[in-house]
């Protein structure tokens, strides 16, 4: 085993702390990309990630750094996505590095986010460089976030680097405890090949590009290769580095960050996580931690006009080209027609398919209430996975129903603890640790059911903390919950897409508001329409939508009938945004009552 | 048989509620009323074939002529169409341009109906309107008309801001009591351009009120049709035998040619209008040309969806006329539109015809869109 220049790292930051500004910074810094070239903030590339300031798919960079002791380094900065959703593929990240930057923001402090990121970087044996960022602002807290970082990770004072990636001050540091800080990749050239994918993306022209981290042994073109988990055979057409584009190489050896094109024609055959090795060497052991990501949130997603059901498929597929963690199948409803079952990582990953359908792929659609997946258990002895609300069996043929918990950790300002605690008992929250963070701030860890967090706990937990507390969570388990399916009819005809699963305990409040915000939602109709809510065969709220008063234009005269009906076809147009259920016409957003009901 | 509808572009000033076609330049008659001439007699060869029994002089203000120029245009229309000896001849009628022998004059160049621009009997509302009569004037010319003639309209607006029940009671019992056997009671609207829709944006007092708006519209009918009135169009009320001839032209699919700036026709399967602006109009015709423009022929989806919209807004979708029109059997066709129409009280069918009830007429515009 030999000692090499290859330093792997990446950086671990909040939504806004500054991990791009940084990057853009090592990257002029090291010659990479020329400061007049310079695209604000070059590592999110995709228009929705500069909107949302969020990172959503990885990419990786090779630096070259001349350091001031003569030796030259390459340097692979492993960018990771910055969200809940995504804390499975920032493991896979976070492993094919040896260190990682931790950027903290000078006028914020240590967010949760950033801690759940850290602990999974501290598991996965990270050297860990903190950073404070922003240090240049009036309001910078220099003082108060050092004694939280050193809380935090037990560093000295004089290990923690400041820096003002916005006006590039620190960054020579910075490159320097790169090199000398982290463990340089180990080169093991001489054992059989594993190198761990910790990425992939589709292209149309090449199929699909794998970015991997190569461990031991090497890859060059030609090689017959494996995925150990999904065992699928490849043949090596290209391999590279990965610089302002890809960098075509003969041959990736022990150390190496890069990209492998080999033919492959779907994601799912090439999972995030997975090892690759040569069918020539074969191994016994794969890299650790591959976990097959499922979906944890559901919902139902029609096109708005039944016509569009194939072009919904055809984007969906296109969608799923880049994005192995979506799921889905071909559902019916009722209320809905014909549709789509999708399955996403959390709210976020729904949210960002939902806009890409109607952004990149101009589909009106229309999606149900998400809900979580629920295991089922039959007086029969039967275990059933329900991941759609209107397919739960009737009340008398389950035994129990079991729901998923997650565990989450909100930081907040101490002066929020009564807040967020009250938050946490109306979202059935179980209270299990409190840990200081610093004296003013406080991690509370919490077990929650999936589907409490689901329905704009984000947006509650932000105002519960005038914005201050930050939240991450991970799947746990799943356990037993009194669940109740909750139904609404309108003049007692049952729509399927607004039924949801809730607890009991909360089923009667929910059916009332969700009955009232529907009465603001369904405009009137040409009679009375009767909004219900049951449980069963049980009514449990119950709301009336008087019939429409008038709707008539007086004057029809004087011959001109075109313009008439051109009027009463442009109102037709305005109704094809809504859906015939029996004989209530329901706007889209009626959907989504329950998304903004104010529980 | 056909109607045949004049279009008379004049009026003294405009009304701030009227987006109707018109000009206020009356010196410019002569020259209209020679353009109408040439329009007349290059329309009477294609038209020969064809029977009239319904003549409609609107506008603008057709008592701007005087009723020697009236007389003209009717001898002419007689000259070069074949009008039925019993034709309904409607002309629109502003009280302010009739003095004692007005409607005698009127009637002896051919008139036989006259419909009365009242609006209100109430002055403040005239004024709000910016009518130029008052209402002793509107209810002496229609008393004197009513002891000449018993084919008398009388339009009613309602809705106006602030008026009260009472109010809109007072104008029906006058517009009654002065000899109307026929009301257009219209609800007032703010169509886009006029000065009272501007001011409706200004001030929100002005703004329509839905809930009083419905309210007097079920008054309005109930109390029309506690009077003996019939209530057949969803503005129109006539006692027996005195429904417009004409209107039910436009309502019931038939014929109609249009003379005059901006009015429409329908003849031969076709549609079309003639040219919006006067000048245009008249420039038109000196070059010995038609006016007309937009013509086209309705296929048979927009026929299906004109014949329903008019049909329920008026005396009924008639099947037999249906089938005629589009080849398709209406009841097989649109069967669940019609029985939740029935289920609700909103319509039902009397000799073969599907009708809307009082409740039905007053979302005539929703419940024709459930056909489109």
């Amino acid at each position: 085993m030999t000692k090499s220049n290859i330093r792997n790292f990446c950086i671990i930051a909040h939504i806004d702390h500054g991990k791009s500004t940084l990057a853009d910074r090592l990257l002029e810094k090291t010659g990479t990309i020329e400061k007049r070239n310079m695209i604000k903030q070059v590592l999110d590339d995709m228009d929705l990630e500069q909107e949302r300031g969020i990172t959503i798919k990885l990419h990786a960079i090779q630096m070259k750094y001349n350091s001031p002791d003569g030796e030259v380094y390459t340097l692979n900065l492993i960018d990771t996505p910055g969200h809940v959703d995504f804390s499975y593929e920032v493991s896979r990240s976070l492993a094919a590095c040896e260190g990682a930057l931790l950027v903290v923001d000078a006028t914020q402090g240590v967010e949760a986010q950033t801690i759940s990121n850290l602990y999974l970087a501290i598991d996965n044996g990270l050297e860990i460089i903190p950073v404070i960022n922003k240090i240049d602002l009036q309001n910078s807290m220099v003082d108060e976030v050092t004694e939280q970082i050193i809380e935090l990770i037990g560093c000295k004072k004089e290990d923690i680097l400041l820096t003002s990636a916005k006006v590039g001050t620190g960054t020579d540091e910075i490159l320097e405890s790169i090199v000398h800080r982290i463990p340089a990749a180990k080169i093991e050239p001489e054992k059989p090949l594993r190198a761990l994918i910790f990425d992939s993306k589709f292209d149309i022209y090449r199929g699909v590009i794998v970015y991997i981290r190569v461990f031991e042994g090497s890859l060059k073109p030609g090689d017959k290769i494996k995925s150990f988990f999904t065992g699928n055979t490849f043949e090596a057409e290209e391999v590279g580095h990965l610089r302002m584009g890809r960098s075509k190489s003969g041959q990736l050896d022990s150390g190496d960050v890069g990209y492998l094109i080999a033919g492959i024609k779907d994601l799912n055959e090439s999972k995030v996580g997975d090892t690759i090795y040569r069918t020539d060497q074969p191994i016994t052991e794969p890299l650790p931690g591959y976990k097959d990501v499922k979906p944890m949130v559901f919902s139902g997603i029609y096109p708005s006009s039944t016509e569009d059901f194939e072009n919904l498929r055809d984007s969906l597929s296109k969608l799923k080209l880049n994005d192995a963690a979506l799921t889905f199948e071909p559902e019916t409803s009722a209320a809905l027609g014909f549709g789509f079952r999708c399955g996403f990582l959390g709210m976020l990953h729904l949210e960002i398919i939902q806009e890409r359908l109607d952004r990149e792929y101009n589909l009106n659609i229309i999606s149900t209430v998400p809900n979580v997946e629920f295991i089922v258990y039959t007086t029969k002895g039967e275990k059933l996975i329900v991941d759609n609300p209107s397919l739960m069996p009737d009340p008398q043929k389950i035994d129990y129903i079991e729901e998923p918990y997650i565990t989450a950790n909100i930081i907040t300002p101490t002066e929020f603890i009564g807040n967020l605690m009250k938050l946490a008992n109306e979202r059935r929250g179980v209270f299990l640790a409190t840990n200081y963070v610093d004296a003013k701030r406080v991690d509370l860890h919490f077990d929650f059911p999936l589907s409490e967090i689901v329905f704009d706990f984000y947006d509650k937990l932000k105002s519960y903390s005038r914005g201050y507390a930050s939240f991450d969570y991970d799947f746990k388990d799943f356990r037993e919950s009194k669940l109740v399916k909750l139904d609404i009819l309108l003049n007692g005809d049952p729509v399927d897409a607004l039924s949801t699963i809730v607890h009991r305990d909360k089923a009667f409040e929910w059916g009332k508001k969700l009955c009232a915000k529907l009465r603001q939602l369904i405009p009137k109709q040409m009679y009375e329409v009767a909004i219900q809510a049951t449980i069963g065969s049980k009514v449990i709220a119950r709301e009336t939508i008087s019939a429409m008063r008038k709707n008539v234009t007086a004057k029809c005269y004087g011959g001109d009938i075109s313009r008439k009906r051109k009027l009463l076809e442009k109102q037709k147009e305005g109704k094809k945004r809504m859906k015939q259920i029996g004989s209530v016409e329901i706007p889209q957003e009626a959907f989504h009552a329950v998304l903004s009901l104010d529980t | 048989m056909s109607g045949l509808y004049i279009h008379i572009p004049f009026c003294r000033k405009r009304c701030n509620y009227c987006d109707f076609f018109f000009i206020t330049n009356t010196k410019r008659k002569k020259e209209f009323l020679n353009a109408l001439s040439s329009e007349i007699s290059l329309l009477s060869d294609q038209y020969n074939g064809e029977k009239f029994d319904t003549v409609f002089f609107g506008g603008g203000t057709p008592t701007v002529l005087t009723s020697a120029e009236i007389s003209d245009v009717i001898k002419n229309l007689e000259d070069s169409f074949n009008i039925d000896i019993n034709s309904e001849i409607t002309m629109e009628s502003n009280p302010e341009d009739f003095s004692d022998v007005s409607t005698d004059n009127y009637l002896k160049a051919g008139i036989n109906r006259f419909s009365f621009g009242v609006q209100s009997f109430i002055d403040s509302e005239l004024k709000f309107l910016t009518r130029q009569h008052t209402s002793e004037m509107a209810e002496q010319v229609i008393r004197l008309t009513s002891s000449l003639t018993k084919n008398i309209s009388v339009d009613i607006i309602y809705s106006l801001p602030l008026q009260t029940e009472e109010d809109i009671n007072y104008s029906i019992s006058k517009a009654i009591d002065c000899g109307a056997n026929h009301i257009s009671a219209y609800s007032l609207t703010y169509e886009k351009g006029t000065v009272l829709y501007k001011s409706a944006e200004k001030n929100p007092l002005l703004k329509k009120d839905p809930l009083k708006d419905s309210e007097f519209y079920f008054k309005v009918s109930e109390r029309l049709i506690s009077e003996g009135f019939e209530h057949y169009e969803i503005s129109n009320f006539a006692r027996p035998g005195y429904r417009s001839r004409h209107n039910l032209k436009y309502w019931t699919y038939k014929n109609y040619l249009g003379l005059g700036p901006s009015s429409h026709s329908f003849f031969f399967n076709k549609r079309w209008n003639n040219l919006r602006s006067y000048s245009g109009y008249v420039k038109t015709l000196i070059e010995n040309r038609l006016p007309s423009e937009n013509k086209y022929k309705p296929d048979t989806e927009q026929i299906k969806l004109e014949y329903i919209m008019l049909g329920l807004r008026s005396e009924g979708v008639n099947f037999d006329t249906f089938k005629k029109l589009t080849g398709e059997n209406f009841e097989t066709e649109y069967k669940s539109e019609t029985e939740e129409l029935f289920s609700a009280g909103l319509a039902f069918i009397k000799d073969g015809n599907l009708k809307l009830t009082e409740k039905g007429y007053s979302i005539a515009d929703e419940i024709t869109a459930r056909f489109f």
